[in-house]
């Protein structure tokens, strides 16, 4: 995934001919609630410290509109990356983000269209659709190769890091007071997190657009 | 009113009444009560529709209020616009949103609260939102919805987050709620409405539907109100009772927001009170209809009372014909029978008193009553000639009733009764007794004289009775009509004066004068005020001094009566003594006369108790109290009441009291002696006493008469007598006192015949005690002064 220097890779060398075995290129997190409820869709990255060198092109991603819903609801992309809108309904979206990181549109597009944005902002980037009032989608910039968002059970893993992680990070779209940080220590390869989250303030989904009269599914 | 119940039929009517007031009563108190409990539970139910349409429009305003907030909340436009922080676009979109849904304000809110735009309150940028709790309540639910109060006017707000598609503000709009959304619902309704806040501290009264006093009112017991307690109640508010619904409103708010519906009693009961008017009419025209029943009713139970009263009151005012009509088998047609027979026994009754008051029970003849009324009733019509009125009375009749019974002369009298009557035109009375009245037309044929003689022909021929002849003699008195009287009472009692003028001469006939009758009407009348005046202290004691020939000295006096009559002025005893003698007024007269006699001389006795000075009283007893022996224990109690010895007091006694019954007299003056007393035998040689009297009684003093004195200056047989009667009462052991001592001369004479005490004008008058006192001290000095 990365490429440390020489000395990185003797340092390594060491740690490994020397008493423990090291396996600090991973890191578990499992992320609950104020309840200990495992929390979907948190976002968890490790930041690198201060200069040192980020490697490899940030991977393109795809943010879809299913069933006139965002998929996936939150996106997490690396500084640069571009993402493409597919709208996967055979309905128009209109989507667009208010966000002081990146403010944009994609006035009414289609199927096939498939309109695209390179995020070069760091921060959040919440998405609504001017048609659809319920749909609400997130696009996470991160400036780290290391980042990931935790599943159902609300626990992520995160592989391959080294001596440049630096902080832990956790963000959710509904998190009180921002961003949770902590230190990396490589010894401490797994980590529990709790958050603060706000009531989800998403209008509920009409009943009636669930019935597909207006979709034709 | 307390008469009215006297009766029998308005005590049965009271009764009736009073009972059906009572059933009536009870019964309206129950329709009452029981409306009452209807009435509340009508308001309970009016009240819970009221509460539930209230609830339902509030709910209906917010939803339309949300909707119109949710609407430009979700405008992309409008959120556009904000992103762009062009607040100027927002407030014009604002306006316009809440002019769409016809809202009184649309505000913006700032994610922290702080009013960014307020479309009624311009100037409000940068204030709080008044109520945080709602902006939080919207942070947790996503909007929020309730009662806010700005500038003291009470808002219903709807709050919804703008999403973009995160929030970026709170989006409100808000209706006014003011006195006309109180009275609209309140016209909805027909309750009052009142909105107001609780919250820690106190409730606050926003809005109201209710106007006048009784908003005053119920606005300072709202505003009163403490603690969160919302049910219904019932509350005296002023001077009416209300009925006050508490329901608090769904509202994010801090505080409570708390409707008040109000329904005064009055209101709610309107209904019930015309029931109740309703119920008090037929209660009025059913006792009226009851009054009237209980009337009639009553009327036929006491009809034959009050006949019976009828009858019982006609024969109470004399007419004993009255008879009661009262045919029914009951109890009162017994009662009438019963009282029928009783009147009929009355009137039976009095017919006889009637026929007995009217006639003479021993003659059968019309007695005096019935005479003089028929006499009169002849008279009165005017045309009647001159008359005479003869009363004969039968002479001898009293000796024959004592010497042979009352058998005898009853039957006598009966038979000169029969003997009259066989003169069937003559018009006669027997008076009672021995006497007879006659009364006869004068006209040219017959005079008095000859109806004289007319009488006597059938009275005077003696009378042959159970084989026996009697003469019964008669003397006669007559009085003419009309110059002797024009009423029958009168002439009846002249001519009986005048009989009784020739009382002891059988066969006079005395003819009535003017003058037999003025004396004794005045001593009548005299006698009338003598009771009052013995009673009123109108008498007085006058002394007058009796002194002694050898030297001077007072020794005794002679108490003399006065009667200061109030209109005639002073009486005199002769005037009045004699007419007391024919009355029981005697009794009380000596008895004043002895009290006063011994208190004075009591009175004497203690003042000059130890100078050797008595003066001894004399008093003078009449031949009506030498009758019997009462004066005898008047004397002794009035000696032992003023602790006198009997020698201060002298009886003086007149030759004339031992007329009548001597042999009596003589008793009681022995026993007059024998307390001790002086007996005096006042005006000697003026009646026509005998020595052979006075020999017979314990005499111890002679009171030659004034007359005698008067003229012994004068006449030589006068002063032989004088002289004579001293030596004749010395030699019998009597002292003398000379009465009617005028003079100096008098005085040298009695003395010179040895006469032992004068009384007289030359010492004094008799004079009333103040006067004779003071007589007495300058005649003999102060030896005499208390």
């Amino acid at each position: 995934m990365q490429q440390g220097g020489d000395m990185n890779r003797f340092w390594l060398v060491l740690a490994m001919f020397f008493a423990w075995p090291v396996h600090a290129s991973e890191l578990s997190v499992q992320v609950v609630d104020e309840r200990g409820e495992a929390v979907a869709d948190a976002v968890v990255y490790v930041e690198l410290a201060a200069g040192a060198k980020r490697s490899g092109k940030p991977a393109a991603a795809v943010m879809d509109q299913r069933d006139k819903e965002f998929v996936p609801h939150v996106l997490v992309v690396q500084k640069g990356a571009e993402v493409a809108f597919p709208n996967g309904d055979n309905i128009h979206h209109h989507v667009y983000s208010f966000s002081g990181v990146q403010t944009f549109e994609f006035p009414l597009y289609k199927n096939g269209q498939r309109p695209r944005m390179r995020f070069g902002n760091v921060g959040a980037v919440p998405l609504g659709c001017n048609i659809h009032n319920w749909m609400m989608g997130y696009i996470y910039v991160v400036d780290t190769p290391w980042f990931t968002k935790t599943s159902r059970d609300g626990s992520a893993k995160i592989k391959g890091l080294n001596q440049s992680a630096a902080v832990v990070k956790v963000w959710h779209p509904r998190i009180k007071g921002g961003v949770i940080e902590q230190p990396y220590q490589a010894q401490n390869s797994k980590l529990n997190i709790q958050l603060k989250l706000k009531p989800d303030l998403r209008r509920p989904r009409p009943a009636t657009y669930d019935s597909g009269i207006y979709s034709g599914t | 009113m307390p008469n009215l119940f006297r009766s029998i039929r308005t005590r049965m009517i009271a009764v009736f009444v009073l009972l059906l007031v009572l059933v009536m009563g009870k019964v309206l108190y129950f329709v009452y009560q029981a409306s009452l409990q209807n009435a509340q539970t009508q308001v309970e139910a009016e009240f819970n529709t009221a509460s539930k349409t209230f609830a339902q429009l509030m709910k209906q305003r917010e939803a339309f209020l949300r909707q119109g907030v949710e609407v430009l909340a979700d405008d992309f436009a409008f959120k556009q616009a904000l992103r762009m922080a062009d607040l100027a676009t927002v407030e014009s979109a604002l306006v316009s949103q809440a002019s769409r849904f016809k809202a009184d304000t649309a505000m913006l809110v700032s994610l922290d609260g702080n009013f960014l735009v307020n479309t009624k309150f311009p100037d409000s940028f940068g204030e709080p939102f008044p109520c945080m709790r709602m902006i939080s309540v919207a942070q947790e639910f996503g909007g929020s919805a309730g009662y806010v109060r700005i500038e003291d006017q009470a808002y219903q707000v709807v709050l919804t987050p703008v999403l973009a598609p995160e929030p970026i503000a709170w989006l409100v709009l808000a209706y006014v709620v003011n006195d006309d959304t109180a009275r609209n619902f309140s016209g909805l309704s027909g309750v009052g409405v009142s909105l107001m806040s609780v919250g820690d501290a106190g409730a606050h009264v926003l809005a109201s539907s209710l106007a006048g006093p009784k908003r005053t009112q119920t606005l300072q017991w709202l505003n009163a109100f403490e603690g969160f307690d919302y049910h219904m109640r019932r509350v005296q508010l002023g001077d009416q009772e209300e009925w006050i619904h508490l329901v608090k409103l769904d509202s994010a708010s801090a505080l409570d927001y708390v409707a008040a519906l109000t329904l005064s009693l009055d209101e709610a009961m309107a209904p019930y009170l015309r029931l109740r008017t309703t119920l008090l009419e037929i209660a009025g025209v059913a006792m009226l209809l009851f009054l009237l029943g209980a009337w009639w009713l009553a009327s036929r139970l006491t009809r034959p009372v009050n006949r019976l009263v009828e009858g019982v009151e006609r024969v109470g005012r004399g007419d004993y014909a009255a008879r009661v009509a009262v045919t029914s088998k009951d109890e009162l047609g017994v009662l009438a029978q019963g009282f029928n027979e009783m009147a009929a026994e009355i009137d039976a009754r009095q017919q006889q008193v009637t026929y007995l008051a009217y006639h003479d029970a021993l003659t059968g003849m019309p007695n005096r009553t019935a005479f003089a009324q028929e006499l009169n009733g002849e008279l009165a019509t005017g045309a009647v000639k001159p008359g005479v009125m003869l009363v004969a009375c039968l002479a001898r009749l009293r000796l024959i009733n004592v010497g042979l019974g009352f058998a005898v002369a009853d039957g006598l009298i009966k038979a000169v009764a029969q003997r009259i009557q066989t003169r069937s035109d003559w018009r006669v009375a027997s008076l009672g007794g021995e006497k007879f009245a006659f009364y006869c037309q004068l006209d040219e044929q017959k005079n008095r004289d000859d109806w004289e003689v007319q009488v006597r022909s059938v009275l005077e021929i003696p009378l042959e009775w159970a084989g026996q002849r009697y003469d019964l003699g008669m003397h006669l008195g007559s009085a003419l009509f009309p110059q002797d009287g024009e009423d029958a009472e009168i002439l009846l009692r002249r001519a009986e004066q005048a009989m009784q003028r020739g009382n002891h001469t059988v066969g006079a006939h005395v003819a009535y004068q003017p003058e037999f009758d003025t004396n004794g009407a005045r001593r009548l009348s005299l006698l009338n005020d003598l009771r009052a005046g013995i009673e009123g202290s109108q008498l007085l004691a006058c002394f007058q001094p009796k002194a002694r020939l050898s030297d001077g000295r007072i020794v005794a006096v002679e108490l003399l009566i006065r009667w200061q009559h109030p209109v005639q002025g002073m009486v005199y005893p002769d005037d009045f003594i004699p007419a007391a003698e024919q009355s029981t007024l005697i009794r009380p007269l000596t008895n004043w006369v002895i009290d006063r006699a011994a208190s004075q001389a009591a009175l004497w006795r203690d003042r000059w108790q130890g100078s050797g000075r008595e003066i001894a009283v004399g008093i003078n007893l009449s031949a009506r109290n030498l009758a019997d022996h009462e004066v005898v224990e008047q004397l002794a109690n009035a000696l032992a009441r003023h602790g006198l010895p009997s020698s201060a007091l002298i009886a003086e006694i007149t030759e004339s009291a031992f007329m009548d019954d001597a042999e009596t007299a003589i008793s009681v003056v022995n026993a007059i002696a024998a307390l001790g007393l002086k007996v005096s035998i006042d005006d000697f040689g003026a009646g026509y006493s005998s020595l052979s009297l006075l020999s017979r009684l314990p005499v111890k003093e002679l009171k030659i008469d004034k007359a005698f004195v008067m003229r012994m200056l004068e006449s030589p047989q006068e002063d032989a007598i004088v002289k004579s009667t001293i030596e004749l009462a010395h030699t019998l052991g009597m002292m003398v006192v000379a009465e009617g001592v005028e003079s100096h001369a008098h005085w040298q004479r009695l003395q010179a015949y040895g006469c032992d005490v004068a009384q007289g004008y030359y010492l004094s008058k008799p004079i009333e005690l103040p006067a004779f006192e003071a007589w007495l001290i300058e005649r003999e000095g102060s030896e005499y002064e208390g």
